[in-house]
């Protein structure tokens, strides 16, 4: 079984009378392990397209599956759940909570989940900063990190929890291209070491040559969907 | 300290000039609540002390019959034994510490007439020395004259002298029925005129000693009432009853001040109608600070957007916010009621003069009030700045709670 399943996906978003279509039917198999890009000018859908996925948006029509459940049949706390169990997202900016430290903004999923004492907390959040490199900065707050570093906590935050599923909306859109193929690498990393499935948007070419599997939005439609095969050649 | 706390105590600090806006706000109406309470406190003691000193005493004894006529000052329903009385209250060191001054009274009606005038005055009679500190006339002693020295002497009130054309030195004859129901006269020296700036005492009053009363009114050895001056007025009600117990006579009336006609009633109206005073007085601070509060909601938009795709519930952002509020609410209330517990209590040793704006006002009252410093009215100030801002921090909160997180990511 295919981890998510999107059947006939559409968005309709209301500008006063006139009806916007966001997303106009997508089918969609996203595998568990997929390292995916989705690739397509702005306005393409894409935003809508992930966040439908993580379930802070509802499609128009149509349905999303995960692990086989309709996630239009989840109810508001169950919905909060998923979340919290099984997806993690990235955003493009402004992902850090300003008033506290970057350690501080790698713990909250852990503390939401509450599964966990403080001293295993402090070794996986202490575990995942090193993986992300940013081991001197974890006392720092956000206002003084790079744009770079906030991304890096950023996807520590993401990936901390060990989540099934990584939603990034145009994480490296605010970074130049030196500092975006890193951030990518770091996602590439983390696909191949614990196989999280990562999802994520972008329109830069550059970002987009990392991924496995591209799939190109026009105008609320996939264009076309490719699988490259060179996992180990390259 | 949960998560949540920490993360509103770091919100709190973020906006430092917002916060500090927000905190003065509550700062300014605690402190004036603070400042209300002791001022009205200290205005109902004035009150209260004086109508008490002049009129009932905090605890009044007397005869059944007495009380049941209070209001027509008879003389015909009287104490036989008052010093028997006073001596078992005496002996009593449960009760005697308590007690600040206890002396026998007599307060009769009559209708004084000179040169063709007619005058209904109240004749106030009791031992001068402790008059000194009930009436105290003698404060008021216009110059020329004095306060009562011998028998047979009186001070009178200037507006009743002069109504009356009696003079300083002139004798007044009193006219009047005793306890034996038969009519007597007898003269008394004006040895003083006394000005209280009260019309109800300057135009009624004459004070005589109680023992030329008690032979006017052919009652010798007895008193119409022992009045009783308590330390603590709010302690009448227990004294009155331990001193009950302790008479066990059914024919004495042992009464404290609040069980006497209606001025209890009157005071404790006030003190609730001002207790909602500050309750409006609260929620018009915490207005500023649901104000402030929407407009960090509708800052953090985006941040509220991220907490939610984290995980955190709408509870939890609700409880976020609301503890916020709560913090700037308590932090101004302490600091609020510092400010106000130092005026007020500067204010309780050395008073505040109003006798300008009370010189128009017919009440016996002391020009200079004393605020009363009271530790649970301080922990109530607190509180109810505390509470207030909290509740009020639901309405901001809640739209904080209600925000789709699509919604708020979009808002950058
Ligand atoms: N809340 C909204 N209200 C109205 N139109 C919206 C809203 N969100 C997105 N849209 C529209 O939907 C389309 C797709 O938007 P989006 O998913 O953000 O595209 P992308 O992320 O590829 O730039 C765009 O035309 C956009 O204007
Ligand atoms: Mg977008």
């Amino acid at each position: 079984m295919p981890l998510l399943e999107l059947i006939n996906v559409k968005k309709d978003y209301m500008k006063g009378e006139t009806v916007i279509p966001a997303l106009r039917g997508v089918d969609l198999l996203i595998e568990k392990g997929d390292f995916l890009s989705i690739v397509g000018p702005s306005g393409s859908g894409k935003s809508t397209l992930l966040n439908i996925i993580g379930c802070i948006d509802t499609p128009t029509e149509g349905s999303v599956l995960y692990d086989g459940t309709d996630l239009s049949e989840l109810n508001d706390k169950e919905k909060t759940r998923y979340r919290k169990e099984n997806i993690s997202f990235i955003f493009q900016s402004f992902n850090l909570i300003p008033v506290l430290t970057a350690r501080e903004n790698v713990e909250l999923p852990l503390i939401i989940e509450k599964k966990f004492n403080k001293e295993e907390i402090h070794d996986k959040v202490s575990n995942i900063i090193e993986i992300v490199g940013l081991e001197d900065m974890a006392d720092r707050f956000p206002r003084e990190l790079s744009g770079g570093q906030e991304q890096r906590v950023a996807i520590a935050r993401a990936l901390v929890k060990n989540p099934l599923v990584v939603l990034a909306d145009e994480p490296t859109a605010n970074l130049d291209s030196e500092m975006s193929e890193d951030i990518i690498s770091v996602m590439q990393k983390m696909n191949e070491e614990i196989h999280t499935t990562f999802i994520f948007s972008t329109h830069d070419p550059l970002v987009q040559k990392h991924a496995e599997r591209v799939i190109i939005l026009r105008d609320g439609l996939i264009a076309s969907d490719e699988r490259k095969n060179h996992g180990h050649a390259d | 300290m949960s998560f949540i706390q920490k993360f509103a105590f770091r919100n709190v600090g973020r906006n430092k000039r917002r916060s500090i806006l927000a905190v003065i706000s509550v700062t300014l109406s605690i402190m004036l609540i603070v400042f209300l309470q002791g001022f009205v406190g200290g205005f109902l003691d004035n009150l209260v002390h004086n109508y008490t000193k002049n009129e009932t005493g905090h605890i009044r004894i007397a005869t059944n019959q007495f009380e049941e006529k209070a209001k027509f000052n008879p003389v015909t329903e009287n104490i036989k034994d008052p010093d028997r009385i006073l001596q078992t209250i005496s002996q009593n060191e449960e009760i005697n510490k308590n007690i600040r001054i206890m002396t026998k009274r007599i307060v009769f009606g009559v209708l004084l007439s000179h040169d063709g005038n007619n005058k209904a005055a109240l004749a106030y009679a009791g031992d001068p020395k402790k008059e000194k500190e009930l009436l105290m006339l003698n404060n008021s002693i216009l110059p020329g004259g004095r306060y009562i020295e011998n028998e047979n002497e009186t001070i009178i009130g200037k507006q009743l002298a002069e109504d009356l054309n009696y003079e300083l030195g002139d004798e007044i004859n009193v006219l009047t029925q005793g306890s034996d129901y038969a009519l007597h006269l007898k003269k008394f020296k004006i040895v003083g005129l006394f000005e209280t700036g009260l019309g109800m005492y300057d135009e009624k009053l004459f004070q005589i000693p109680l023992i030329s009363a008690q032979e006017l009114l052919r009652m010798p050895g007895e008193t119409q009432q022992i009045i009783i001056m308590l330390n603590n007025y709010h302690d009448s009600d227990m004294v009155a009853e331990q001193i009950d117990n302790l008479l066990m006579d059914n024919e004495i009336a042992v009464s404290p001040w609040s069980k006497i006609g209606t001025y209890y009633f009157y005071v404790e109206m006030a003190a609730q109608i001002y207790g909602w005073y500050y309750i409006v007085i609260a929620f018009l601070g915490a207005f500023i600070i649901a104000n402030i509060m929407m407009m960090v909601v509708l800052e953090r938009r985006k941040e509220i957007g991220i907490i939610k795709s984290l995980g955190f519930s709408n509870k939890q952002v609700l409880s976020m916010f609301v503890f916020e509020g709560m913090i700037l609410g308590f932090i101004g209330s302490i600091i609020g009621s510092l400010i106000g517990v130092g005026i007020v209590t500067i204010l309780h040793y050395h008073g505040l003069d109003f006798s300008k704006m009370l010189s128009s006002i017919d009440m016996p009252l002391s020009s200079i009030v004393y605020f009363r410093l009271n530790v649970l009215n301080i922990v109530t100030a607190i509180l109810l700045g505390t509470v207030v801002s909290t509740v009020i921090s639901f309405i901001p909160s809640r739209r904080a709670e209600k925000m789709k997180i699509v919604d708020s990511l979009k808002s950058v």
